[in-house]
C-alpha cells in the first residue's frame, strides 16, 4: 500500500501521513482487529508483519475502503477517510496493492494498466515507467520518489530489511511496536507466535460475543 | 421450397432474437443479474415508441433515437436505485425485485393500455414490402432490416467494449470489481453504463419486434424474455456473438416447426432449448465458487 | 481472529437444549383449536365467505411452498405454475373416467410430486437466476404442450365433471373443507420436514454449501426433496382449484399456467415473510386484503403487491413475521434450537442459535 505526500499542501513535518486509530473491525460477528493503531510519516516503509489469521489483510483492506470497521477512525493527510468510498481513496492517494495481484485476467496487459492510468493523478510513475519486477528491487526507487509504503509481510526477515517502523499483529491485537533497530529477534519471535506476556495480554478471557 | 424459404426464415428471425438476447447476456454477464423483467422492458420500448409517434407525430424513423434514449437513461437510473440496492442484498433479493418489476410493468401496462394489441406503424412502404429471389423465396425487407440492425448492434457492442474507455472499465469491473475499486473506479457508475447500454439494446429489440408484430403487455414474459433466454442459452453464456447463433437456431427450429405442423411453432423452440439444456449446458452450471 | 461463543459447555448435563422457548404444547394446542373452528366455518357463516377462505386457503399452501423453496433451500422458481395445473389436471382426468374429483386429489398431489423428478433433472444444474428463467419456460412448454392435447380441452379448457346432482351449498361446504386438509397438510409437512434431519441439512446448505459438502450432506438430494414436495404442494393446490371452479382452463394469461400464480405465492410470502412458516400465513392474509379491497378483476392489486414485495424485499428482508420476530423473539412454528445455560428458567432468557432464521442471500 503506498500514500503519495507529493501534492499535500497541508502536511507538516512530523504529522504523520496516515493516522490509524482504535480500529475494531468484525467480519460479520468475527471480531478481526481489536483496537490497532498505527502513524505512518511520510517516505516510511511500514511493515506489519504477523501470521495467518492476524488481521493483516483486514487491516489494509480497511485501509483502502473495501471493509467499513466497527470502531476507530482513519485520517489521511490530514482528512478523515474513515467514511470514504475505495475509489475516492485511490484517487486521493490511498493506492492498495492486492495480495495476489489481482490483474483483470480478461483484459490484456496494455489494457490492464489503462484501467490504472484512467483515473491516475500526476506524477513521475507513467505507464512507460511500470515494468514488471520484483517489489524489493523497486522500493528503493518508490520510495525515492516520494511515495510512502506501508506493507504487510508474513516473511519477517525481509520486512526487518526494509522497514523503518514495524508492528506486529496476532489474532487482531498488536504485540510489538517499534524500530528494527531497537526491537531484538526474540522479542519478534516471541511477539509473532504470542509467546510470553504480551501474548496472555492479547489472547485473554473472550469478551462478549456479538452485539 | 417451402422449406428454403422456412429456413431463411429463421436464419432472419435469429437476428430479432439476437437483438432481444444481447441485453440480457450483457447484464448478466457484467453484474450477475439476470433481469426477469428484461421482456417487460423491452415492450415498455415498443410501447414507449407507439406514444412517442401518436403524441409526436414525429417520422418513425425518428422515434427510435427518441426511445433509445428514453430508455438508456431509464437504464442508468435503475440500476443505480433499485438494481444496485438489490445487488448488494444478493442474488435471492435481485431475482425478486426483478420479478417484481415484470409484474409490475406487465399489470401496469395492462392497467393503462388494455389487453389489446398494438403494432408500430413504419409508414415506409419500402419496409413492409417484400422481394423474391427467384424460385418462389419471398423475403420480407423488414426481416433483412432487423437482421442488419442486429449485426450492426453485436459490432457495435463488441467494439465498445473493446476499444473503448467505458468498455475497458466494464470489463475491469465484470472480472474483479474490487480491484477495481483500488484502481479508483467506482463500479455503480460502470454498472449504470452497462445498465444503459443493455436498456438501449432492449429498446431496439422492442421497438423491431413491434414492427414485425403486434405487442401486447404480456408480449414482455409470452415471447420476449424466453426467447432471448433460449437464445442464450443455445448460443452460450458469456458470448455475444453467441446470442446471433442461438438466435438462429432457435428461429430456424421455429420455423422447422412451423413447416411441419403451424401449431408446433413455439413448441419447436423450446424442444430444442431443453435438448440443449440437456446436452450442453455449458456456461449455466453453478460452479464451485458463489457468484 | 478470534470466535468467542457464549454457550461454553462446561459439563453436559448442566447446559439444556431445546426446539422452542416455552413450551410447545400450547402452540399445538393452539394450532388445533385454529383448524377445528376453521373446519367449523360452513355451519357459522355463509358460502360466499367459505369461497373466499377457499381462495385463501390455496393461495396459503402455494406460499407455504414457494417459501419452503425459496426460503429454506434458496431455489427460486418462477415456474411452479407447472405444478399447479398439472394438479388441476390430474383432479380432471380421473374425474373424466369417474372418480370423485376429491378422491383425486392426492392424485394430483402424487402426480406433480413424480412429474417434478424429470423437470429436476432438467433444471438442477442450473444457477440461481437460469434456474428461475429456466422453470418459467418449463412452465411455458408444459402448458403449451397441454393446450395441444384436445381429448382434455386443449386450448380452451375443460368443465369438472363428477358433482352431478349435489346440492350446491354441500358441494361449497366439501370444498371448503377439502382446501383446509390440503392447506394443513401443506403447513404440518413443512413444518415436520423442517424441524426433521432434512430441515437442519437445509440451514447447513444455505449457510455455507461447500462447508455442508465435505460435511458430507448430500445436497442434490436435499433439494430434489424439496423441489418434489413443493410440487406435490402446488399441485394438490390446483387439485383444489379445479374442484372449486368447476373447471379447468389452461393458458399463460389467467388460466391454471398462468405465470400470476408464482406471482401471487412469491409475493405473499415475501411479505409476509421469507424464511419463516408464519410468513406465508401473514403474507396470504395481506394479500387477500388487497384482493378483496381491490376486485380481483382490477390489475392493481397485482401491481401494489409487487411494488410492496419489492420495497420489503429491499427494506424488511424477513416480512413482516420477521418484524414481529425481531421485536418479541415468537416463534410459533419453532423450528431451530434454544441453548439454556445452567440454571436458567424456561420463561425468561434463551439464547436463540440462529437456526432456520433469516434467510439465505
Amino acid at each position: 500500500m503506498s500514500t503519495s505526500a507529493n501534492e499535500a499542501p497541508a502536511a507538516q513535518q512530523g504529522a504523520p501521513l496516515l493516522d490509524v486509530r482504535d480500529l475494531i473491525v468484525h467480519h460479520g460477528q468475527l471480531r478481526a482487529l481489536s483496537g490497532i493503531s498505527l502513524r505512518v510519516f511520510p517516505g516510511e516503509v511500514y511493515a506489519i508483519i504477523g501470521a495467518n489469521g492476524a488481521g493483516k489483510s483486514t487491516l489494509l483492506r480497511t485501509i483502502a475502503g473495501l471493509h467499513r470497521p466497527t470502531e476507530g477512525s482513519i485520517v489521511y493527510d490530514g482528512k478523515n477517510v474513515t467514511g470514504l468510498r475505495p475509489e475516492k481513496r485511490a484517487t486521493a492517494g490511498i493506492v492498495m496493492v492486492p495480495e495476489g495481484r489481482r490483474l483483470f485476467p480478461s483484459l490484456t496487459l496494455e489494457e490492464n494498466l489503462k484501467v490504472g492510468a484512467t483515473f491516475a493523478r500526476s506524477g513521475p510513475w507513467t505507464i512507460e515507467k511500470v515494468i514488471v519486477q520484483r517489489i524489493y528491487g523497486m522500493l528503493p526507487e518508490i520510495l525515492s520518489s516520494g511515495v510512502t509504503v506501508l506493507l504487510v509481510e508474513q516473511d519477517v526477515s525481509q520486512a526487518l530489511r526494509v522497514a523503518t517502523h514495524l508492528q506486529c499483529l496476532l489474532e487482531g491485537h498488536s504485540t510489538l511496536e517499534g524500530r528494527p533497530a531497537d526491537v531484538t529477534a526474540a522479542q519478534v519471535e516471541a511477539a509473532y507466535f504470542g509467546m510470553g506476556e504480551q501474548a496472555a495480554a492479547a489472547d485473554g478471557i473472550p469478551e462478549g460475543s456479538e452485539a | 421450397m417451402g422449406w428454403v424459404n422456412a429456413i431463411i426464415q429463421g436464419i432472419l428471425t435469429g437476428g430479432l432474437y439476437a437483438l432481444f438476447a444481447c441485453g440480457l447476456s450483457l447484464m448478466f454477464g457484467v453484474m450477475k443479474v439476470v433481469n426477469l423483467a428484461h421482456g417487460d422492458l423491452a415492450t415498455v420500448a415498443a410501447y414507449i415508441g407507439i406514444g412517442v409517434i401518436t403524441v409526436t407525430k414525429v417520422p418513425f424513423l425518428w422515434s427510435v433515437p427518441i426511445v433509445v434514449v428514453i430508455m438508456a437513461a431509464l437504464g442508468y437510473v435503475l440500476q443505480r436505485s433499485l438494481l444496485q440496492s438489490a445487488i448488494t442484498r444478493g442474488e435471492l433479493t435481485t431475482l425478486i425485485v426483478t420479478f417484481g418489476l415484470s409484474i409490475v410493468i406487465e399489470n401496469g401496462l395492462l392497467q393503462f393500455f388494455t389487453a389489446n394489441n398494438r403494432g408500430i406503424g413504419t409508414g415506409s412502404s419500402l419496409i413492409s414490402s417484400s422481394f423474391s429471389i427467384g424460385a418462389g423465396l419471398q423475403i420480407a425487407w423488414l426481416d433483412v432490416v432487423i437482421f442488419g440492425l442486429a449485426v450492426v448492434v453485436l459490432l457495435s457492442l463488441q467494439y465498445f467494449l473493446s476499444a473503448s474507455k467505458y468498455g475497458r472499465l466494464i470489463r475491469a469491473v465484470a472480472d474483479d470489481r474490487e480491484a477495481a475499486q483500488l484502481s479508483g473506479a467506482d463500479y455503480r457508475h460502470v454498472f449504470g453504463i452497462c445498465a444503459a447500454v443493455a436498456f438501449s439494446t432492449v429498446a431496439l429489440a422492442g421497438i423491431a419486434y413491434g414492427m414485425t408484430t403486434v405487442v401486447s403487455p404480456t408480449t414482455g414474459t409470452d415471447t420476449i424474455l424466453l426467447f432471448a433466454f433460449a437464445a442464450v442459452v443455445i448460443g452460450g453464456l458469456g458470448s455475444l456473438w453467441g446470442t446471433l447463433v442461438g438466435g438462429i437456431v432457435l428461429g430456424v427450429s421455429q420455423q422447422i416447426g412451423a413447416q411441419i405442423n403451424i401449431s408446433y411453432e413455439l413448441l419447436a423452440g423450446y424442444i430444442v432449448f431443453l435438448a440443449v439444456l440437456v446436452v450442453r449446458p455449458q456456461g449455466l452450471t453453478a460452479r464451485r465458487s458463489q457468484t | 481472529m478470534s470466535l468467542t461463543t457464549d454457550a461454553t459447555v462446561r459439563s453436559e448435563e448442566n447446559v439444556k437444549v431445546t426446539r422452542s422457548r416455552r413450551n410447545v404444547a400450547w402452540t399445538g394446542l393452539g394450532a388445533l383449536v385454529v383448524v377445528v373452528v376453521l373446519a367449523l366455518f360452513p355451519y357459522l357463516v355463509y358460502s360466499g365467505t367459505t369461497a373466499i377462505m377457499v381462495q385463501a386457503l390455496i393461495v396459503v399452501t402455494l406460499a407455504s411452498m414457494w417459501n419452503l423453496l425459496a426460503g429454506y433451500a434458496g431455489l427460486v422458481s418462477v415456474g411452479q405454475q407447472a405444478f399447479f395445473g398439472l394438479g388441476a389436471y390430474f383432479v380432471l382426468i380421473p374425474a373424466m373416467h369417474g372418480l370423485s374429483p376429491f378422491l383425486a386429489l392426492p392424485i394430483a398431489a402424487i402426480g406433480a410430486g413424480v412429474a417434478a423428478f424429470p423437470l429436476w433433472w432438467l433444471v438442477s444444474r442450473l444457477r440461481t437466476g437460469y434456474f428461475a428463467i429456466a422453470t418459467w419456460v418449463m412452465a411455458a412448454a408444459i402448458a403449451l404442450f397441454i393446450e395441444q392435447i384436445q381429448s382434455i380441452g386443449g386450448g380452451t379448457g375443460m368443465p369438472l365433471p363428477g358433482f352431478a346432482g349435489i346440492d350446491p351449498t354441500l358441494l361449497a361446504a366439501y370444498t371448503y373443507w377439502a382446501a383446509l386438509i390440503v392447506a394443513t397438510a401443506a403447513i404440518a409437512a413443512v413444518y415436520f420436514l423442517l424441524r426433521s434431519r432434512l430441515g437442519l441439512v437445509l440451514t447447513a446448505i444455505r449457510d455455507d454449501e461447500t462447508a455442508a459438502r465435505t460435511s458430507g450432506v448430500k445436497v442434490g438430494l436435499a433439494r430434489l426433496l424439496v423441489f418434489v414436495v413443493a410440487a406435490a404442494g402446488c399441485g394438490a393446490a390446483g387439485g383444489v382449484l379445479a374442484i372449486d371452479q368447476l373447471q379447468v382452463v389452461p393458458g399463460t394469461s389467467g388460466g391454471v399456467f398462468s405465470v400470476q400464480w408464482t406471482a401471487i405465492m412469491a409475493f405473499a410470502t415475501i411479505i409476509g415473510g421469507l424464511g419463516s412458516i408464519e410468513g406465508p400465513i401473514i403474507g396470504t392474509a395481506v394479500y387477500m386484503i388487497l384482493e378483496q379491497t381491490l376486485q380481483s378483476y382490477n390489475a392493481w392489486y397485482l401491481i401494489i403487491l409487487g411494488l410492496v414485495a419489492i420495497g420489503v424485499a429491499l427494506f424488511a428482508r424477513r416480512g413482516l413475521w420477521g418484524l414481529v420476530d425481531d421485536r418479541f423473539n415468537i416463534r410459533l412454528f419453532p423450528t431451530g434450537y434454544y441453548l439454556w445455560s445452567p440454571g436458567e428458567r424456561r420463561r425468561r432468557q434463551g439464547r436463540q442459535a440462529k437456526g432456520a432464521a433469516g434467510v439465505a442471500s
